[in-house]
């Protein structure tokens, strides 16, 4: 199936979540896809799928215009300690380590769609030097805060997961808190950038987040 | 306020209610009881709302005290040791299956392994009353959101209880209880085709249909692997990830079926190639690890008459407290 593009999801969501039917419980927009679940109980499966099909044929893809993208700017610190990947993966693509960093921080990424935890965003926009297989063997445990690549995708692991991604660098800010509103930093359709950081820089930023209440800088 | 105190929280015991729908987009499970028919079937039996947050114990109950006049009651899982005792540890009663019982300040309620199940839900008037995260008191113990502070119960853990409210308990004859219960019982499991069923081939299909699976010992909240023969795939990795629901199957690269549960991921790349029907979730989060599985298809007219008789079923033997029926 083609990639029908981060804008024609991120539309159909829209359109979808407006106004959601009785008994929609989530709207899931995936790479290819936007699911739609619902509990058969309180919502007419054909009746939904008629009003679903009726809101998709009425959208204007060319014209649509989805809401405002936001903009996240995650600051990274690249320097070894935090970026076990970043060396193999120089020497993998043929590039020297600045230079790997200078393509990562310089890209401009679209966060597809979120997954595998709360928090995780897909980010599109890798440039292709980058583009890398998942580990061989995943970590059991990996920093939360993690800066990662696998595939054509970017990301950043919210908690202590296990994970196959390979890591880059680490950001200091917390991607994930449920108390928070909205609780994700990262959203569907948001767009991403990395900006590079030593590792004073990171524990200044990581000191001021442990000390300011859950809900500050965001 | 009333709180209980765990006092040896049994292997893996988490503070869990109906869910947290609405955060799919964001990554966030919908987590829940396990098996919410036995979740529902307690805080009905304790006049609490279906949607009242209990403690889920897997395998082995735990060992809690109480300081303040209450009534608990335990559903799910089966034991044959389960006791209330006094403030001495001196044995009061045993405490029966899914029946009711008052529990005065200073006791305290202790149950060991459990013969028959694998989460037995230990229900208590008014409700666990932790803090609620994005509208559910359920724990998503990977990501530690919700419940107690994000995990699994630990040995000197104080939860606060709720007001008890409505009537109070009641009880019902055994042969309603049992009625209800048949619901957990062996049997097939009904499915009904996965998003990917056409990328599946014959083969696949009957095997899923004919043969008898066994559920893995990696089996957790997330997923339950089946053991047994594999299910031919003919995916190469190149699916694109997609949403994934609760009760999903997929099939690994090497052909293992893996049913997703309550707190299995929202997106995944494995094709699905059936999804097992809500109403027999919680008969499945009940099989234990090497219990048979055996699937049969239904049609989707007759998934949603099987989800309305099972609830149906409940409102008709044990309607909500303050409630006559969910039906005009």
């Amino acid at each position: 199936m083609r990639d029908p593009g981060a804008h024609t999801i991120e539309a159909i969501r829209h359109t979808l979540a407006d106004d959601s039917a009785r008994g929609v419980t989530d709207i899931v927009p995936a790479l290819r896809s936007v699911s739609v679940i619902f509990d058969p109980l309180r919502a007419d499966a054909s009746e939904l799928l008629r009003d679903i099909e009726r809101r998709i044929a009425g959208l204007d893809l060319r014209r649509a215009r989805p809401e405002p993208r936001r903009e996240v700017l995650l600051p990274v610190c690249y320097e070894p300690g935090f970026a076990p990947d970043l060396q193999s993966l120089a020497d993998r693509a043929g590039l020297r380590a600045d230079r790997l960093i200078e393509l990562h921080a310089g890209a401009s990424y679209t966060a597809r769609f979120l997954g595998f935890s709360p928090g995780f965003a897909y980010l599109e926009g890798l440039p292709e030097q980058l583009h890398a297989p998942r580990l061989e063997s995943p970590r059991t445990r990996i920093e939360p805060g993690s800066v990662a690549i696998a595939g054509a995708f970017a990301g950043v692991y919210p908690q202590a997961t296990p994970g196959g991604w390979r890591i880059i660098g680490r950001t200091p800010l917390s991607l994930f808190d449920p108390l928070s509103d909205p609780p994700s930093l990262i959203g569907p359709g948001d767009s991403v950038r990395f900006e590079p950081i030593d590792a004073d820089e990171f524990a200044r930023l990581q000191n001021n987040a442990a000390t300011s209440p859950p809900s500050a800088g965001r | 306020m009333s709180v209980v105190r765990i006092i040896r929280p049994g292997p893996f015991s988490t503070v869990q209610d109906l869910g947290r729908p609405g955060f799919a987009h964001l990554g966030v499970p919908s987590s829940g009881a396990a098996d919410t028919l036995s979740l529902r079937l307690g805080n009905r039996l304790l006049g609490n709302p279906d949607a009242a947050a209990a403690i889920e114990s897997t395998l082995s109950g735990l060992h809690a005290s109480f300081y303040s006049d209450t009534a608990i009651c335990l559903t799910g899982a089966t034991t044959d040791d389960a006791l209330l005792l006094d403030a001495e540890g001196k044995a009061i009663r045993r405490i029966t299956h899914a029946a009711p019982i008052p529990v005065s300040a200073g006791q305290c309620v202790r149950v060991g392994a459990f013969s028959r199940g694998v989460r037995q839900y230990l229900c208590i008037a008014g409700g666990v009353r932790t803090t609620p995260v994005l509208g559910s008191r359920s724990t998503h113990a990977a990501s530690g959101i919700g419940g107690h502070e994000g995990r699994t119960l630990r040995a000197g853990d104080a939860l606060p209880l709720g007001e008890p409210e409505g009537a109070g308990p009641r009880s019902i004859d055994s042969g309603a209880r049992d009625r209800i219960e048949q619901l957990l019982g062996p049997g097939e499991l009904r499915i009904l085709p996965g998003p990917h069923a056409e990328l599946f081939g014959d083969a696949a299909h009957a095997e899923l249909l004919h043969a008898s699976f066994t559920i893995g010992r990696a089996s957790d909240r997330v997923g339950v692997r089946l053991d047994g023969p594999r299910v031919p795939t003919r995916d190469r990795g190149e699916l694109p990830t997609e949403a994934m629901l609760v009760g999903a199957i997929q099939v690994t690269p090497d052909g293992t079926p893996i049913v997703l549960m309550a707190d299995g991921p929202t997106t995944g790349g494995y094709p699905v190639i059936g999804v097992v029907i809500a109403s027999d979730l919680p008969a499945l989060a009940q099989r234990r690890p090497g219990e048979a599985v055996r699937f049969r298809a239904v049609s989707f007219d007759e998934a949603v008459g099987l989800v309305r008789a099972q609830r149906d079923l409940l409102d008709t033997l044990l309607p909500t407290a303050g409630r006559r029926s969910s039906r005009p």
